[in-house]
């Protein structure tokens, strides 16, 4: 292992979020790989005895409308949920990268009008530009995913082309102008290479907001579109889950509340688990964190200027 | 001409060029559909005979400017963009501009109400946070940043479904059912409001630290003015210029948070239209919709932007 | 003994608590007569704003203060409460920083940060007091001040801004202007408007100067009185006219020889001190100057001289 990897690893560990966000996520991955097949037939299993069952010793959360068990059921839509938003960070990054390198390559005017549909897509609510998104695709798991990865693509754009405006800047760019390299071999060599640290921070950072979009699609009936029968052990995510469970809000209040937590605690995990990660990645921060807080900041300030 | 002319010249411009964008994109979106959108009409619409089925879809694809070359569709949209002229809903076939008109109020309210929440909350709050933890109380700092951390990342339908199940179903403070009184958008604005307020106030937090630490705050105190004066004239002056700027970019995100949320408090807003026009395939609602959202997110970022000119008349120089 | 405009006696100035605590002040005593124009002189990093700062309760965020005697116009400010020491020291002081660019806040107009001090300790009405302003801005020579006076800070230049900071401190009447490097950000033919302008406010209205400055040169011209630190200490006190011929401290005499005067042989390199200060917060053991001092003893590296009248060094006493 080399010094630099130790190094890097020994300051996440000194974030207690980071790790706490690791765990969470370690935690969500296992239950979204055996969920459908540990609790896929307690999700799907109707008892109409037990209609609206409060929480009871075997039922943790209480069941719905058909007496199928709400905890299983939460559990059960986790691994759509983070398939979903792994796919459309995939798309997000990828598209963004590319949009933002192509942008950074051409340079002049059409760079600047470049810059500013990125801006305003990035201004434009995430959810708005699902939505649009979805008015031209078909409704469904599919055309959700896209959707959400089109509409946080912009923010791996600006990502790709602020960091190429840094790069471009440096010394070592002009030189290689001077030379006579192209703006994009300058592009893919330097600025790539530079943002790799930036990126897997934005990947894991977007990832709870792409999860929190996708559920809100689905909730909102424009997402994923549950299945009846053996296949709905696959076909639900939290965010269905959360659109029967606020139909039915009054008579089994937990049947929402389930994966409306779900949703936030695997936002929260994304969340702080980037937050370790900016940490390990930005020197600066684990620095100050390191160094006694108390600095004679205004002292340096007046006193070295004399 | 003076700088303020120039200024908002120059904002105008920006404004007239982020809404082509804007309506270039909602074209496109609309003319990537496949299939014929005028036969989504036919669909929608029974009982008609034959040739009132012919004349519907003739007057869909005249509303849409289907008939026409691809290039004139694009000018007939751009100029109904323009006279805010989007024709007939396919569902209802009422005109959309009298359906917007009737829905805007209950969303305008919200997204005032959830606006005044996160300015209200946040920057004072950020602004005290900010003044206990100069350079002590190292252990607020810790507990306010993971707190607003925490808060400012739960997604706003998230925290209607909570705050239903406490402030209605537990605690019965609001009504179950709306009964038109204020007290309606009271609970919908505080949902909305709240992460963004917690978002803001991290920052204002930060500001305001930066602000305390400013040459001129010394200068403030060797002057010996009361705290109101200090924090009224020469601290807040100086962080409402970043924290409108925050503020801008999260009315963004508020916006789209209504749209998600008008549903589960059963409002009959912009929001929950759209999304069932989405679902019916409803392009000239959608359209309208997205522009006008749209087209709010460029106003109050205009207006944001000549607050802060008139705040702090640098910021005209510098952008 | 009338009452002094301020005085401050064993001050200590420390950052931090605990075991990460630094005192970078050590036992520093200072006393301004009123009408009296005193001097603080040394490098950077000496203590010398700090000390004007602890002295009027300017210190910044984290800073500590420490000492056995505080006072302002005889006033006790030691157990004093903030609003006791707002009382006090409210309306009669004056302060000048060095940086003019950043001392004025940029969201506000001149006028208005003119018309605070009249507006909260002068009892003046919102008209008077912009009134006032228009006059200080006339007197400390800004043309045009009616129109200026609505101007922002980014709309006048370094000496203008500078000049209105002095302006600032006369809107009410003070006992004492502290200026901390008043002219180091600024153009040489600005400097001497200046100081001349402290200089004259100092005989027409008898306010007394604290005057924090690197440069010994300014400091010898308009001061009566002269203290000299280093690594957070005073290590010589006198009076201005001595400064040339009577300084007794190496370091002192250092500093004098760095100036380059009318009189100096130009073909010769002026006395740079070789060296660095120490850290104020590490002391050595010793003389902290002992490592860069000429005349440097065995005494001086074990033994810790104190100022005896008006030295604290070893080989001049």
């Amino acid at each position: 292992m080399t010094r630099r990897k130790r190094s890097r690893i020994r300051a996440f560990a000194g974030t207690p979020t980071g790790i706490a966000g690791l765990v969470l996520l370690g935690v969500l991955v296992v239950v979204a790989a055996i969920g459908p097949s540990v609790w896929g037939d307690k999700a799907t299993a109707t008892d109409y005895l037990h209609l609206y069952s409060p929480t009871t010793g075997s039922h943790f959360l209480g069941t719905d409308g058909s007496g199928r068990d709400l905890f299983a059921r939460t559990l059960v839509g986790t691994r759509l949920s983070l398939l979903l938003a792994t796919g459309s960070v995939a798309i997000a990054s990828v598209l963004g990268v590319l949009l933002g390198a192509g942008v950074a390559s051409v340079g002049g005017r059409v760079q600047r009008i470049g810059a500013t549909v990125i801006d305003t897509w990035l201004g434009f609510p995430s959810i708005l530009l699902s939505v649009l998104v979805i008015t031209v695709l078909e409704r469904g798991a599919g055309a959700a995913m896209i959707a959400v990865g089109l509409s946080f693509a912009p923010f791996f754009a600006r990502l790709t082309l602020t960091s190429a405006a840094a790069v471009a800047s440096q010394d070592f760019v002009s030189a290689g102008r001077l030379l006579g390299l192209s703006r994009r071999r300058l592009t893919t060599r330097y600025v790539l290479s530079n943002i790799i640290d930036q990126l897997v921070v934005a990947i894991f950072s977007t990832f709870g907001q792409c999860l929190i979009a996708i559920s809100a699609l689905s909730f909102l009936g424009l997402g994923v579109q549950p299945l009846v029968g053996a296949q709905e052990r696959f076909s639900i995510d939290w965010g269905v889950l959360l659109d029967q469970g606020v139909k039915n809000f009054s008579a089994a209040p937990a049947g929402a509340l389930g994966p409306a937590f779900a949703i936030a605690i695997a936002g929260l995990a994304f969340g702080w688990f980037g937050d370790g990660l900016a940490r390990i990645f930005n020197p600066r921060l684990t620095l100050r964190r390191l160094t006694p807080r108390v600095e004679p900041t205004r002292q340096t300030q007046t006193e070295s200027a004399t | 001409m003076t700088n303020w002319g120039r200024f908002i010249l120059r904002r105008l411009i920006r404004v007239v060029v982020v809404s082509l964008v804007l309506l270039t994109a909602t074209f496109a979106a609309v003319r990537l559909v496949p299939g014929d959108p005028a036969q989504k009409i036919i669909g929608m619409t029974t009982d008609r005979t034959p040739a009132e089925q012919a004349k519907a879809l003739a007057r869909a694809h005249r509303d849409l400017h289907l008939d026409r070359p691809l290039v004139v569709q694009y000018f007939e949209n751009l100029r109904d963009g323009m006279t805010f002229d989007f024709g007939r809903s396919f569902q209802t076939n009422q005109e959309v501009r009298s359906v917007i008109g009737d829905r805007i109020g209950s969303t305008l309210r919200l997204a005032a109400g959830g606006t005044i929440v996160m300015l209200v909350v946040g920057v004072p709050l950020g602004v005290i946070i900010g003044a206990l933890t100069n350079g002590r109380r190292r252990w607020l700092e810790t507990v306010f940043s993971g707190l607003s951390g925490f808060i400012g990342s739960i997604p706003p339908y998230v925290v209607a479904v909570v705050g239903i199940y406490f402030f209605v179903n537990m605690w019965s403070i609001f009504p179950r059912i709306p009964d038109g009184s204020l007290l309606d958008d009271v609970l919908p604005s505080l949902v909305l409001g709240v992460g963004p307020a917690f978002l803001l106030a991290r920052v204002v937090r930060i500001d305001t630290l930066d602000v305390l630490n400013q040459d001129y705050v010394r200068t403030a105190r060797s002057k010996w003015l009361s705290v109101r004066r200090l924090y009224g004239r020469d601290v807040l002056p100086n962080v409402l210029t970043p924290a409108l700027t925050i503020a801008g970019v999260l009315f963004a995100s508020l916006l789209g948070g209504a749209v998600v949320v008008e549903g589960i408090f059963g409002r009959n807003g912009l929001g929950s239209t759209l999304i069932n026009a989405v679902q019916i395939g409803d392009y000239p609602l959608v359209s309208a919709i997205s522009l006008l959202f749209g087209f709010a997110v460029v106003v109050v970022n205009t207006v944001v932007d000549l607050t802060l000119a008139a705040i702090d008349p640098r910021t005209m120089v510098a952008t | 003994m009338t009452d002094a405009a301020l005085e401050i006696s064993d001050l200590e100035v420390s950052f931090g608590t605990g075991k990460h605590r630094t005192t970078v002040v050590h036992g520093v005593s200072l006393r301004v007569e009123p009408g009296e124009i005193v001097g603080v002189v040394g490098e950077s990093g000496s203590g010398k704003t700090l000390t004007a700062m602890a002295a009027t309760d300017l210190l910044p965020a984290g800073a500590s203060r420490d000492a056995s005697v505080w006072r302002f116009r005889g006033i006790d400010l030691l157990a004093a409460s903030r609003s006791a020491r707002a009382t006090a020291f409210g309306g009669k002081i004056g302060v000048v920083f060095q940086d003019p660019m950043s001392s004025l806040n940029p969201a506000r107009r001149v006028g208005a940060q003119l018309a605070d001090t009249a507006r909260q300790w002068g009892r003046r009405s919102r008209s008077e007091a912009r009134d006032d302003a228009i006059d200080r801005l006339r007197r400390v020579r800004i043309a045009a001040p009616e129109r200026r006076v609505d101007d922002h800070p980014h709309e006048f230049s370094g000496g203008m801004r500078q000049r209105t900071m002095i302006a600032m401190g006369l809107m009410t009447t003070p006992m004492l202007i502290v200026a901390d490097e008043p002219t180091t950000a600024l153009d040489v033919t600005v400097q001497a408007d200046v100081m001349a302008l402290i200089a004259e406010l100092n005989q027409q209205e008898g306010t007394a100067v604290l005057l924090v400055s690197h440069n010994i040169a300014l400091v010898s011209e308009v001061c009566h009185r002269v203290v000299v630190m280093y690594a957070g200490k005073i290590v010589e006190e006198l009076a201005a006219d001595h400064l040339a011929e009577h300084a007794r401290h190496p370091y002192t005499r250092a500093l004098i020889g760095s100036v380059p005067t009318l009189e100096a042989d130009l073909s010769r390199p002026l006395t740079a001190i070789d060296g660095v200060p120490p850290d104020p917060g590490q002391l050595p053991a010793g003389c902290a100057f002992a490592a860069r001092c000429p005349s440097v003893t065995d005494r001086c590296l074990i033994e810790t001289p104190v100022l005896v009248n008006g030295v604290a060094c070893w080989v001049a006493t």
